[in-house]
């Protein structure tokens, strides 16, 4: 079947089996290589993409689901100020992510970025242990999140340290 | 599985006249569990999918004095951001209990409750309630009762050619709460089960207690409830075996599942001496 969306700003056309994966569609036909197909039944978050602005598991989603949808990967969230402020908490945390979560843990912290949560909602530990790594401690990205969020609210929080 | 038709219809007509068309169609909600479980799918070589996303009259949510409805299409996450005075009960830790927020985000509480070979974690929470479903077929909509999905044999009992449009939640509150998980499996592995209970006290006297377990096949003993209903806290240790042994007894002969049968007892017992007197 025909699957018409946008993906990262892009209206997109592809052919695919109704049922394919779209991890699998972003990784072979787009070569959008940020999203990681790993555990395949949503658990582990390494395919995290924004649908239709929300965090979900692209592992999970079936082709046809996506039709008409909009769809952004880590390569298309890379442009945006929300990521820039994510790569600035990142660092300011004095975390090195490596390649395997970096890009699902920065559109994370994007999106609580973007719809102004702030640190003291479970929102913010719910979302950020969506995404299972072992390459960092979830006390350093609860602390990268602080300073994302502390950002966003004119340094409340960076004040209260 | 070949899918060899996939419609998305825009409105509830458009998702029926297809249905008439295709009666054997799976309606597709989040598709969370149909994607990461096999055993999901229906039995046949090929199938064909009716993709409920697109019609927004499922996603309402409408809140009146008596009552919380929920439309099918209403997801986990939505659920979840209600305000915590929404009287959810037992519903909000159940579907917590579901995967991360990102999978939230896509399952639905219909896709929950209308697995057709398992019961899921929600549906234990919603036998406490009480809830009601509105299934809508040809012959038109017509509100059930949550049991009502579940067979003389414990098992999820759906009929074809139907959609579960809305679920109705008596509004209530709850002196305790517990929902837990039973057992190591969790979803979407198989033997996951969960345990849920829910009661109201008076004066350190039981007034209302309800108890479900939920797994391949449904459990609540509504007639060994209300023996304890009226009992004061802390239960005697005979009425607590009494009950737990029933419990295990049945979710035994319903499943056939010894260790599903050891945990529920065990489990109701956790509750029925500590949670319910600690909460009281």
């Amino acid at each position: 079947m025909t699957i018409d969306f946008i993906l990262n700003g892009e209206d997109v056309s592809v052919q695919a089996e109704p049922m394919e994966r779209l991890v699998d569609l972003l990784r072979e036909r787009f070569k959008l290589h940020s999203v990681i197909g790993d555990c395949g039944v949503g658990l582990c978050g390494k395919c995290l993409v924004l649908l239709e602005g929300k965090p979900v598991n692209a592992c999970i989603v079936p082709a046809f689901r996506v039709r008409g949808a909009e769809v952004v990967s880590y390569e298309g969230f890379c442009n945006t100020e929300e990521h820039d402020k994510a790569r600035q908490a990142l660092e300011k945390a004095g975390l090195d992510l490596c390649a395997f979560c970096k890009g699902a843990y920065s559109m994370a912290l994007g999106y609580l970025i973007e719809h102004g949560v702030r640190f003291e909602d479970e929102a913010v530990a719910e979302l950020l242990s969506s995404i299972h790594c072992s390459c960092s401690a979830p006390s350093a990205l609860l602390e990268a999140a602080r300073f994302a969020l502390a950002e966003k609210e004119g340094g409340r929080y960076a004040r209260g340290r | 599985m070949v899918v060899d038709e996939v419609a998305s219809p825009a409105n509830v007509q458009e998702a029926m006249a297809f249905l008439k068309r295709r009666p054997d169609a799976l309606p597709w909600a989040g598709g969370t569990l149909l994607l990461s479980d096999d055993q999901s799918w229906p039995k046949k070589s090929s199938v064909s999918i009716l993709d409920l996303h697109r019609i927004a009259d499922f996603r309402h949510v409408h809140r009146s004095d008596r009552h919380l409805e929920l439309g099918s299409m209403v997801s986990l996450s939505t659920l979840l951001a209600l305000p915590k005075g929404s009287l959810l009960g037992p519903l909000r830790p159940a579907a917590m209990q579901l995967g991360t927020q990102a999978l939230r985000n896509l399952a639905t509480l219909g896709g929950n409750i209308a697995s057709r070979w398992r019961f899921m974690t929600c549906f234990a929470a919603l036998s406490c309630m009480d809830a009601a479903v509105e299934l809508r077929d040809s012959g038109g909509v017509h509100w059930k009762g949550i049991h009502e999905l579940v067979g003389q044999d414990g098992r999820p009992s759906i009929p074809m050619a139907t959609l579960l449009t809305r679920i109705r939640l008596p509004l209530a509150e709850w002196d305790s709460i517990a929902t837990r998980p039973l057992g190591m499996a969790v979803f979407p592995q198989q033997g996951a089960a969960t345990f849920c209970a829910c009661a109201r006290y008076a004066k350190g006297v039981i007034a209302d207690l309800r108890i479900a377990i939920a797994s391949t096949v449904l459990v609540r003993l509504r007639e060994i409830e209300t023996t304890l209903a009226g009992k004061r806290l802390p239960l005697s240790r005979k009425d607590v075996e009494s009950f737990c042994s029933s419990l295990a007894l049945a979710t035994r002969e319903l499943s056939g599942d010894d260790s599903l049968a050891e945990h529920a007892a065990a489990m109701s017992a956790a509750y029925l001496y500590h949670d319910a007197e600690y909460l009281t």
